[in-house]
Parts: structure tokens; C-alpha cells; sequence
């Protein structure tokens, strides 16, 4: 058997694999996008030694894509790492370029507090963010998880298909899609981002017609939905694992941009410090990178969110919370998927409102800017998986130097652990290779993994060379 | 009476699957009827649904569709439903075809389009990273585009 590489977090709670036992796999997983499977490995006692998250893509060169690039050419090429969520790449790639190029931005306006996008821009920005993730949820709680509620392979099997939630979650993704799509443009790939503010085009009826769907279908169905996963709660399982948790912090319960980051017992810091503290390593068997803290794993996404700031949600979503069980301060993996049903209900309670106030303002005319400045900013989300951050580098206002941090990179050090955690003592009680994998999927599905953009290293023998001689 | 013209394809990676997204240009160039909703699928998988399922009761597919002829070789089918090609193993709703995504949205209960017509052109290559579309699916374009539009004045004149 291959010897395997040391790994950091890895040693600690894997063991040695050395020698002989054996491995079974998932098989690819259902997720939101791309390919990853889960392997666990046994020893010849069949107890389990390790589980490890493989992802198998390529890599896509999206950092490198962006050198020489302006800032209105670098959102628009970072959103196209994946139509799944352009919105938040595209606004995490847009604050970056404000927040380098900060001093030129600074010297269009007259005030001495420096460049700040409007409140006009700010909502639309805001308002795309929440529609895109209240698709991404609905998604993730009827698509995969209340499938495997009712013990069925995917949403594909034909109960799945006729659960009465399935089509209100689809209704309500439609609702979401086209609130995402009036404010944007277009949904998939906007282009209406821009350095100074947001160009879409909009009008108070079409704004209030917006926030009247938004209602109906939260007083009309959205009620069924959350009663739907409340029933069906026992199908969840009790398993706690401490974490540390990792989410933006903000004055209101954080659904678009920050400045500043929680990090459970490290405290609260400025993004740029938290991104000195990160470590990004790709383990032998995986091509994308886990990203760790002092080589300890940490978790973003609602969970995290919920941790930190279940206060400031809206009367109406802690209510929901409380129907569905969900408790404060969860370190239940599986609660994850609670905590973006309370995410839906906080977005249905808050968008009429927004909209409604979009509706109140004027337009605008952007100015415009020269991009010849150098400058260093990272712009951080959060994104329906967790924070995202895209830092860059901008010489005489061009990318010479990019970054991104997923959130499901961000994670799956964590997911690794937390397979092992709770398989282990099922594999201790007998269970079998399929029973496990079972029980696998199903936690894995809880992190909601969408591997689209998650980095991905280019190996040495991912290479194919001619022959040379 | 409304039409839905929905055209698919990924409009920037795999060669002559851009076609689509080219015809889509060239009807955004024209004046259609306001019940004519033109939509750029591109590869949206599970996201087809949204405008599959708007109410429209006519739809004009378009896609690269391999039949057998020569590249360039236009099709125009009319088929009464399509045929899954996914039972339940579903690895991403990005990665879900046409076909399954229809029998989905049958399944739960939506109501359809009840008149199907589907305009195909026979790709020359649809290999990842080829960028532009062939010759001979660029000469059939134009004509695909005229009987799109004929398509749509002849089913809204009969309401």
C-alpha cells in the first residue's frame, strides 16, 4: 500500500496507515457543483483510521487569469469561476479593487471620510447578495438534505420529486432568481458592478412588485416549508464536535461585505490579519486546498453566522429557529442546514423592507475613476457557504497579484475531521462500508459543499508533456 | 398565448455548443412580439426551470443537436416530451440535462408548455476549449434564425 504523505492536522487524528486493512469510497458526492468523494480508510481490525475528502479537479488558473487586469476586468473575469454564485464573487472582487485603489476613489469626493458606495449601491449590492443566497439555501435544505429525509437516493427519485416543499422551494427560487435578476440585470455573470457603484437599472414598480411576491410567498408557503424540516427533525442526528467558528462581523446579522472577522477564542480581527493567520495546504489526496488556522481547522456559513450574531436576526427568523430546534451556539455539523432555513427566514423578513426603501431613492450617475494607482485591499462576504475573500495587489491600477479564499475550502479541514469523528464510533459498532458511507454523505451534505470555485493546485502529473527528444 | 424561446449551450468553452448563444444575439436584434420571451439558458441545469415553468404555452428550443448529418445540417423536431436521462443519481443540479430537468418539473406538477418545437444544427465540434464556432455552423445561423421568428409569427397568429 502506498506509504502516505504527513499531513498537518491529519497525523493527529488519523493514525498510521502504513500498513494493511482497506478503503471504500462514496463514490462522487451529490453537491450544489463539481466533483469530491469521501474515501474512509480501514485497518485490518476494520476499525476506521481515516476519512479523507477527495477532490479531483483541475485546476482553473482564475488567480492567474486576473494579472494585468483593470478592476472592472477582474470582476468580471472572478465571477465567471463559476455561475453559481457570480454575485458574491463579483462583489468580493469589486470591494478588493475599492478598498486597494481606496486614495483615488478617495479624491473624487469632497469628504474627508473617504470614498464610500452609496446607499443606492449598497442596496442593490445587498439586495442581489440575499436573493442569491436565499436560491443557494432552498437549494441545499430541499434539494439534497430533505431528500435524504425521506431515505431517498437524491431530489431525482420520483417521492422526492412529488414532496409537496420540493415545489413550494422551487416557487420560492423562482421568487429569489428574479428579485437577483431586476437588480442585477442578470443573475448569471452581472455586469453591473462597477468601482463606483452599481449601474442596474430599476424602478420603484418594479421594486414593490418585487417585495409583494416576496411577501406572498412567505405568508403563503414558506410557513409549510419550515413545518415540513420541523417534522421531519428527528431525521437529524445528535453529534457535536467543538469548532471554531469564523464569520464577518457587522452591525446587523452579516449578509454582504465587512471589514472586520470573528474568530471564536482569537477574537475579532481586521481581515487583513486574519488572512496572515491562514494556512492553505493541499493533502495527497486532494487537489484542492484546506485551509487551516495554527494548523487547526475551522468552520464558515450559517452555522458560523448563527454562532455570532443569533441576536440580530429578525423576530420572525429566531422564531423559526426555535420551531426547528435549533439551539443557540449549535456545534452540530447537521445544524447547519437548520441554521440556512433560519438564513431564509431572516432574508423573507428583511428584503420587503429593502426593496421598499430602494424604491424611495433616486438614481444616480457613477463617476468615473482612473485606474493608475497602486494599492493592496481584500474584499470579504459572505457568501451563502461562508466568507469569501478575494485579496489583490493593484499596480498603477492593474491586478498584479491575486488571491481567493473559499468558503468550502475553508471548511473541509473541518468536514475531514468531523467524518472521522462521528464514523468512527459507528465503524467501532459494526457498521459496514456502505452503512458508513451512508452516514458520510449525509454529514457532508450538511456543509453544503460546492466545489465550482474552491482553489485547486495543479500537480505534477496533471501534466502531459510531448515527446521531447 | 405566449412563446418561450429558450436556447442552450455553453456560449464560451465548447465550440459549436455557442451556437445558442449566437442565435440568441440575433434575436435580440429583432422586434419581436411582446409575448415572446426569449431566455439564454447557456448551461443552467436545475436553473432551467425557472423560465420552463413560467406559463408559457409554446416552446422553441435551441440547441446543438447531434442527428447524424454533416455539420451544419439544420433540424426541426416536433416531439411530444422528452426522454429522462438521469434516474435518480443526480451529482449537481449544474450538471442535469434538458430532458431530466423537463421530466422534473412533470413530476412536480407543473404545468408545461403543450407545443414543443425543438431547432437544431449539427455541431462540427463540441470538444472543451474550442472557443469559436465552425464555418459550417456559422452559415446555418441565419437561416435556423429566420425560421425561429417564423415559428413564433405562425403560432401567435393562430390564437
Amino acid at each position: 500500500m502506498t506509504q502516505l504523505m504527513p499531513f498537518p492536522f491529519a497525523l493527529r487524528h488519523t493514525g498510521d496507515h502504513s500498513g494493511g486493512g482497506s478503503k471504500f469510497t462514496t463514490g462522487p458526492l451529490d453537491k450544489t457543483e463539481g466533483w469530491a468523494q469521501i474515501n474512509g480508510i480501514r485497518n485490518e481490525e476494520r476499525e476506521l483510521i481515516a476519512a479523507q475528502v477527495q477532490v479531483l479537479e483541475h485546476s482553473r488558473s482564475m488567480e492567474k487569469l486576473l494579472r494585468g487586469k483593470t478592476p472592472r476586468e477582474a470582476l468580471l473575469i472572478m465571477q465567471r469561476v463559476c455561475g453559481v454564485c457570480p454575485v458574491v464573487h463579483g462583489i468580493a472582487a469589486v470591494e478588493a479593487a475599492r478598498k486597494a485603489l481606496l486614495a483615488a476613489l478617495t479624491a473624487l469626493t469632497a469628504s474627508c471620510e473617504g470614498f464610500k458606495i452609496s446607499r443606492r449601491t449598497q442596496l442593490l449590492e445587498l439586495i442581489a447578495m440575499l436573493g442569491g443566497t436565499l436560491k443557494s439555501h432552498l437549494e441545499h435544505i430541499y434539494g439534497f438534505v430533505a431528500p435524504e429525509m425521506i431515505r431517498v437516493d437524491s431530489i431525482l427519485a420520483p417521492d422526492a420529486m412529488k414532496l409537496k416543499v420540493v415545489r413550494m422551494a422551487m416557487d420560492l427560487i423562482k421568487v429569489a432568481t428574479k428579485v437577483t435578476d431586476y437588480v442585477t440585470g442578470r443573475s448569471v455573470h452581472p455586469v453591473t458592478f462597477h468601482l463606483t457603484g452599481s449601474t442596474a437599472e430599476v424602478d420603484a414598480k418594479g421594486l414593490l412588485g418585487h417585495a409583494a411576491c416576496i411577501e406572498r410567498a412567505k405568508n403563503e408557503y414558506f410557513e409549510r416549508m419550515v413545518e415540513f424540516i420541523a417534522t421531519m427533525r428527528s431525521a437529524i442526528p445528535d453529534f457535536e464536535v467543538p469548532r471554531r467558528f469564523v464569520a464577518l462581523d457587522g452591525d446587523e446579522y452579516p449578509l454582504h461585505s465587512g471589514d472586520h472577522v470573528l474568530v471564536g477564542d482569537l477574537g475579532r480581527l481586521q481581515v487583513r490579519d486574519f488572512f496572515s493567520l491562514i494556512r492553505e495546504d493541499t493533502p495527497p489526496h486532494s487537489k484542492t486546498y484546506f485551509v487551516t488556522i495554527h494548523d487547526e481547522p475551522y468552520v464558515v456559513g450559517a452555522a458560523a453566522r448563527w454562532f455570532y450574531h443569533e441576536p440580530k436576526l429578525s423576530p420572525y427568523a429566531r422564531s423559526v429557529a426555535a420551531e426547528v430546534g435549533l439551539p443557540s451556539a449549535s456545534m452540530n455539523p447537521f445544524h447547519n442546514t437548520l441554521a440556512q432555513l433560519v438564513e431564509c427566514a431572516h432574508i423573507l423578513s428583511i428584503l420587503p423592507r429593502l426593496l421598499t426603501e430602494l424604491a424611495e431613492l433616486p438614481d444616480e450617475e457613477l463617476p468615473m475613476v482612473a485606474h493608475t494607482k497602486d494599492g493592496v485591499g481584500i474584499g470579504a462576504c459572505e457568501a451563502p457557504r461562508g466568507t469569501l475573500f478575494h485579496w489583490a495587489l493593484y499596480r498603477d491600477g492593474k491586478v498584479a497579484s491575486a488571491r481567493a479564499l473559499i468558503p468550502t475550502s475553508q471548511n473541509l479541514a473541518a468536514m475531514e475531521r468531523d467524518l472521522f469523528e462521528y464514523a468512527r464510533p459507528l465503524a467501532q459498532a459494526g457498521a459496514t462500508d456502505g452503512e458508513l458511507s451512508r452516514a458520510m454523505i449525509a454529514l457532508a451534505h450538511s456543509y453544503d459543499l460546492c466545489m465550482s470555485c474552491a482553489v485547486r493546485m495543479l500537480k505534477k502529473e496533471d501534466l502531459v508533456h510531448s515527446h521531447v527528444h | 398565448m405566449t412563446v418561450l424561446i429558450l436556447v442552450l449551450g455553453n456560449p464560451e468553452l465548447r465550440g459549436d455548443d455557442a451556437l445558442g448563444t449566437v442565435i440568441y444575439e440575433k434575436l435580440q436584434e429583432q422586434a419581436l412580439s411582446p409575448d415572446v420571451t426569449v431566455h439564454n439558458g447557456m448551461t443552467g441545469g436545475w436553473d432551467l426551470m425557472i423560465p420552463l415553468t413560467d406559463g408559457h404555452e409554446t416552446l422553441l428550443l435551441v440547441d446543438s443537436l447531434q442527428g447524424g448529418g454533416p455539420p451544419g445540417t439544420i433540424y426541426r423536431e416536433e416531439p411530444d416530451t422528452f426522454k429522462p436521462t438521469r434516474t435518480t443519481a443526480c451529482i449537481s443540479p449544474h450538471d442535469l440535462d434538458f430532458p431530466t430537468i423537463w421530466q422534473a418539473a412533470v413530476q412536480m406538477g407543473y404545468d408545461l408548455p403543450k407545443k414543443i418545437v425543438v431547432f437544431g444544427i449539427e455541431p462540427k465540434t463540441i470538444q472543451q476549449g474550442v472557443v469559436a464556432i465552425s464555418e459550417e455552423v456559422a452559415a446555418a445561423v441565419p437561416k435556423v434564425t429566420e425560421m425561429i421568428i417564423a415559428e413564433c409569427e405562425r403560432v401567435l397568429s393562430e390564437t
